[in-house]
């Protein structure tokens, strides 16, 4: 697919107020109407589960955005998800502006289609990273929901090819477009609290996994394609279920846990604050290990990471520095020790960080001017690696010490196995 | 001192298992038991991972064997069987492979792919060799895609002829050209471009794997497949693994830049990402040559890969009549610096597309230098620079620059008198009141707000109410009425005492303006004159209304004052015989923003009946939404109980889920 400049010609207008550190920044955009259909993003929308309820509403809703495509493994959801689009563009329709809204339990079906121009991807994790590497590999731009990847080695060959491949990837860790959490990143980039000595991040816990009896695949439901790269097991509707509380989460197979959960967007930010996304830390502690009450990561700088350890008012990140604290929730919940510096404005030479008001209008604005949307894939893969190594430890009941630079494990061959998954056939692409 | 292991039982019961307990466990894999299933595939996983550890070789061989005998004994049952191998995945080594060989041709399509997996993993060479002989042994397409990805995650070089042979199968010949690909090296390579399908994606995408490890022959498909007319998304694979694999410098600017000018936007990303490895001289001349040829897409790209040579065109490119060119152009000059970059910022941030980028720009650049030009510039220069460097000193709150500020709002210029308001908006202070109250009192809307935003964060506060109302009166009547606007900014008893004493103004709109001044009071002191005013008898209804909608707000607004406090001001409005429908309304909802109990009860019984019922279930609605992260209980209740009393539906679903 060759896409042109014709198609992406409201750069003008979406780079207007670009920013001086020479990053996006949040252009509103224009409402629904505004935008010829010649020059709306041609979207196809992947998983149509629990996630993607608000994805799709807040898509269908866009002037600059036209969804042509929908895609899930359950002829049930799919077809209802088709409906509802059609019912949102029922006046383009009879205008004769839109064709229509295509339902597909094969994504292949979407990759194949050159007349679309990104793909916006919330399966359960384990099918993350091959439909992203088939939307790149087909020259589409992509919004995947965190964390990027099931297995690091996924998330190395994703960020790789986005980049080799020209693609706008935008990793759902959506919080790095919350203005809380960007403020308390440029507090602690800025050393207004010292020196960060412990950071206390709240995840939560899901029930342990569980085996089920065996039951009847309901019709319509392609249990075998949303097994995908995953070993064979028996269907049961609480292994497949889509569940804030658990459902699919649960299972080490399909991700990994509160880790993938809560971490992909916890552990994200402290990346941002610490200054590491490109790099990572470089030991895993399980919660148990020698007795320790959290499961814990340490940078090489001795900043350490707890988990569920206690924060002040059920902040969701707590920092500790030297001369201050930093504690951050979602709902644009912000509170420093001292209290002064929540307000204290930037100055001229301060760490101003990127600033999106929207994760998807973000990742729009950046698929039409090329720039690196936010939260793009070497940010989306170092911190899924976060969660996928503590993952691995939690699992292996024993620390993991981590080369970020060479993006190995050190001095524990069974545990480098775990860096991947081998794929069950015919699921194996990537 | 505590074990290494002893914080985890299960790895403690794990080391000490017996091939007897493994059998075991594995047997109950097949049990139709869910909990111990699941228990029995707990202990093999701590014990796996506990066999698996640095150190632990023997247990590991001895787990591997046990698994070995249970995966391979046909008595086995086959859950047993399957859950055996997939255990072996992460512990089998060399004496795994022929048993998992076996396995490959195993009737169960489960088991059989469960084998392929676990040998994949293997790091024994023989379980390669095992691979690569079951993908000649099979027809099944779906074992046979499984073998041929097995053979390209090892790299399996011995496969390269049976992949190739593959390559034109319309059922594996996808993953035989992955699989090559991931091979890499000239044989593959050769194969894949042999092949009838070179131009399908899959096997596009595979020449551009393996070609890096192809050496020239490598180089010349790649740059092949960039000059081809192709896919975009693909010739810039091409473009970007061609430049990873090195080569003469100036070939490869060449090939940067006619990325840089091509329409594809995937190629000019792509470009801009391979290109910073070759930023320098050279490029920024390149570049320059190209200018004229580039689309914006590619002009923004470029922008970010001049060096220092390039200073010239980021300059000029400041000007560029794309406006994204020329905001992108702004933080190429300011990351190129140089002598003259910040002239050429102010110049730019003086007016044209480029204006907010530039102001942002300068705003946040460091060193003495970008200082003292920008003073220089904000004292003396045309009118539109030297209001574009009063805004950037406001924004970098540089309170040196106070003078250049205080003097400018008497210049002539209009757009210079702006920007100093603006400046002053930002960083003005106490020392700003008086020549900001001269200009804002005699109706300049600029000076307005800077004056409104200074007095909000005033240190004195008593002696900017006093400035105020000393300029105010000085210029009245205009002058009263707009101090007494700006006064609840000051607030503070000499604030309340100045507008105290414009109550009793003979003047009526001076006497209302006092009234709205007092209502708009951030705290509770101005309730108790505004009672008065309330409870006169010679005060006229439409001031006594204004009044009591007055203290109505102040209750609801006031949020640092006592809770108490609050509620007691909206009960009195409620209560007071000369409140009207509309101000009891007001009240109402004023109690429906203080989350207290008192205001909740009050809330509670006017939704057993009344005149104002709905407007209390909504307010009772409001409360559980601002309780929602406090209490859950509190909301839980309020939820219920307008859910009970047949509130309006809004009411009880706005409650509703709050509570959920």
């Amino acid at each position: 697919m060759n896409r042109v400049l014709s198609r992406r010609s409201f750069l003008r207008r979406a780079m207007a107020a670009a920013g001086a550190a020479g990053v996006p920044v949040f252009v509103p955009v224009l409402g629904r109407g505004q935008t010829a259909p010649s020059n709306r993003i041609t979207m196809a929308l992947i998983g149509m589960g629990l996630m993607m309820q608000g994805h799709l509403r807040g898509m269908c809703g866009r002037g600059d955005v036209q969804v042509v495509a929908v895609c899930d493994v359950d002829r049930g959801r799919r077809e209802k998800a088709r409906a509802e689009v059609e019912s949102i563009y029922g006046k383009d329709r009879r205008s004769g502006a839109w064709r229509g809204c295509e339902a597909y339990n094969e994504h292949e079906r979407i990759m194949e289609r050159t007349d679309i121009d990104a793909v916006l991807i919330a399966t359960p994790d384990h099918w993350h990273a091959p439909i992203a590497c088939a939307a790149i590999r087909s020259g589409k731009d992509v919004y995947v929901q965190k964390p990027m990847t099931l297995t690091q080695r996924e998330g190395r060959v994703l960020s790789d090819l986005a980049r080799q491949y020209g693609a706008i990837v935008q990793v759902g860790s959506q919080q790095r477009s919350e203005r809380a959490f960007r403020r308390a990143c440029e507090i602690v980039r800025n050393g207004w609290i010292g020196k960060v000595k412990v950071v206390h991040a709240r995840l939560g816990e899901f029930p342990p996994p569980a085996d089920y009896p065996a039951q009847p695949v309901p019709e319509g439901f392609d249990y075998d394609r949303w097994l995908g790269p995953t070993p064979w097991f028996p269907y049961h509707p609480e292994r497949v279920k889509g569940d804030y509380g658990g459902g699919w989460r649960r299972f080490w197979e399909y991700g990994s846990r509160k880790n993938g959960d809560w971490g992909a967007h916890h552990f994200d930010i402290i990346q941002w604050a610490l200054g590491r996304d490109d790099s990572g830390p470089v030991e895993f502690i399980p919660k148990g290990w020698q007795g320790a009450e959290h499961q814990m990561h340490v940078y090489d700088d001795g900043v350490r990471v707890l988990r569920d350890a206690p924060t002040r008012d059920g902040h969701m990140i707590h920092f500790f520095g030297s001369d201050g604290e930093v504690m951050v929730s979602r709902g644009d919940r912000l509170d420093t020790v001292p209290a002064e510096i929540k307000e204290r404005p930037l100055g001229p030479g301060d760490t101003r960080l990127y600033e999106s008001r929207n994760h998807e209008d973000n990742w729009l604005e950046c698929i039409r001017t090329r720039q690196p949307p936010i939260c793009h894939a070497e940010i989306g893969h170092r911190t899924a690696t976060i969660c996928i190594l503590a993952g691995i430890a939690e699992r292996l009941g024993r620390p993991i010490r981590w080369d970020p630079v060479r993006e190995d494990i050190v001095g524990d061959e069974a545990a480098r196995r775990w860096l991947d998954r081998p794929r069950r056939a015919p699921y194996v692409y990537l | 001192m505590k074990s290494k292991w002893g914080g985890l039982l299960w790895l403690g019961l794990a080391v000490a298992a017996s091939g007897q307990e493994v059998r075991g466990w594995l047997s109950s894999i097949a049990s139709g038991d869910d909990a111990q299933r699941y228990e029995a595939r707990m202990r093999l996983h701590a014990l796996t991972a506990a066999a698996t550890r640095p150190g632990a070789e023997s247990e590991r061989a001895d787990l591997e064997r046990m698994l070995v005998a249970a995966a391979g004994d046909v008595q086995t049952p086959l859950p047993a069987r399957v859950a055996a191998v997939r255990f072996l995945e992460t512990v089998g080594g060399a004496s795994a492979v022929p048993v998992l060989g076996r396995l490959l041709s195993h009737p169960d399509a489960d088991l059989r792919d469960s084998a392929r997996r676990a040998l994949e993993a293997n790091p024994s060479p023989e379980a390669g060799a095992t691979l690569l002989e079951a993908l000649g042994g099979t027809a099944d397409p779906v074992a046979r895609i499984g073998l041929a990805h097995s053979l390209g995650v090892r790299r399996e070089r011995r496969a390269v002829a049976r992949l190739a042979a593959l390559l034109d199968d319309p059922g594996v010949g996808d993953a035989a050209a992955a699989a090559l690909g991931r091979i890499g090296g000239a044989e593959a390579l050769t194969a894949l471009q042999k092949s009838r399908n070179a131009a399908r994606p899959s096997v596009a995408a595979a020449i551009i794997e393996a070609a890096p490890s192809a050496g020239e022959a490598g180089k010349a498909s790649l740059l092949a497949i960039f000059r081809s007319n192709g896919p975009g998304a693909v010739r810039a694979a091409a473009l970007s693994a061609l430049l990873a694999m090195g080569g003469k410098t100036e070939e490869e600017v060449e090939l940067v830049v006619s990325a840089l000018c091509a329409p594809e936007v995937e190629l000019t990303t792509a470009a801009r990402a391979a290109g910073r490895q070759l930023a320098g001289r050279t490029l920024s001349s390149a570049i320059d040559g190209a200018w004229g040829r580039m689309t914006p897409v590619g002009r923004v790209a470029a922008l970010e890969l001049l060096d220092e040579a390039g200073r010239p065109r980021a300059v000029a490119a400041l000007r560029d009549e794309d406006p994204a060119v020329a905001a992108v152009a702004v933080s190429a000059v300011v990351r190129l610096g140089g002598v003259g970059a910040v002239v050429a910022l102010l110049e730019a941030a003086a007016g044209g597309v480029a204006k907010p980028a530039a102001e942002s720009a300068l705003a946040a650049m460091r060193g003495g230098e970008v200082e003292q030009r920008l003073r220089a510039a904000a004292e003396s220069s045309p009118p539109p620079v030297r209001a574009a460097a009063l805004r950037v000193l406001g924004m970098r709150r540089d309170t040196s620059a106070r003078p250049l500020w205080q003097a400018a709002l008497k210049a002539t210029d209009p757009e210079v008198v702006r920007a100093a308001c603006q400046a002053l908006r930002t960083a003005g202070a106490d020392e700003d009141v008086a020549p900001l109250a001269d200009l804002a009192l005699g109706g300049h809307a600029d000076g307005m707000m800077a004056l409104k935003a200074v007095l909000s964060r005033a240190g004195n506060r008593a002696e900017a109410a006093r400035l105020v109302a000393r300029r105010g009166e000085a210029g009245a009547p205009k002058g009263v009425l707009a101090a007494l606007e700006v006064m609840p900014l000051v607030a503070g008893p000499a604030a309340l005492d100045w507008v105290n004493t414009q109550l009793t103004s003979a003047d009526g709109n001076i006497k209302a303006a006092a009234i709205r001044s007092l209502s708009a009071w951030p705290d509770l002191d101005g309730v108790e004159v505004l009672w008065k005013v309330a409870e006169s008898g010679s005060t006229p209804a439409w001031q006594r209304t204004l009044a009591l909608r007055g203290i109505a707000r102040i209750a609801s607004a006031a949020t640092n004052a006592p809770a108490e406090a609050r509620v007691e001001a909206a009960r009195r409005v409620l209560q007071a015989p000369t409140a009207g429908p509309e101000e009891k309304k007001a009240a109402v909802s004023a109690l429906g923003t203080i989350p207290h109990v008192r205001s909740s009860e009050i809330l509670e019984a006017m939704l057993a009946g009344g005149e104002f019922r709905d407007e209390a279930a909504f307010a009772l609605a409001n409360m559980a939404a601002a309780w929602r992260d406090r209490d859950r209980e509190a909301t839980r209740r309020l939820s219920e109980l307008l859910e009970k009393s047949g509130a309006p539906e809004a009411a009880r679903k706005k409650a509703a889920e709050a509570a959920r």
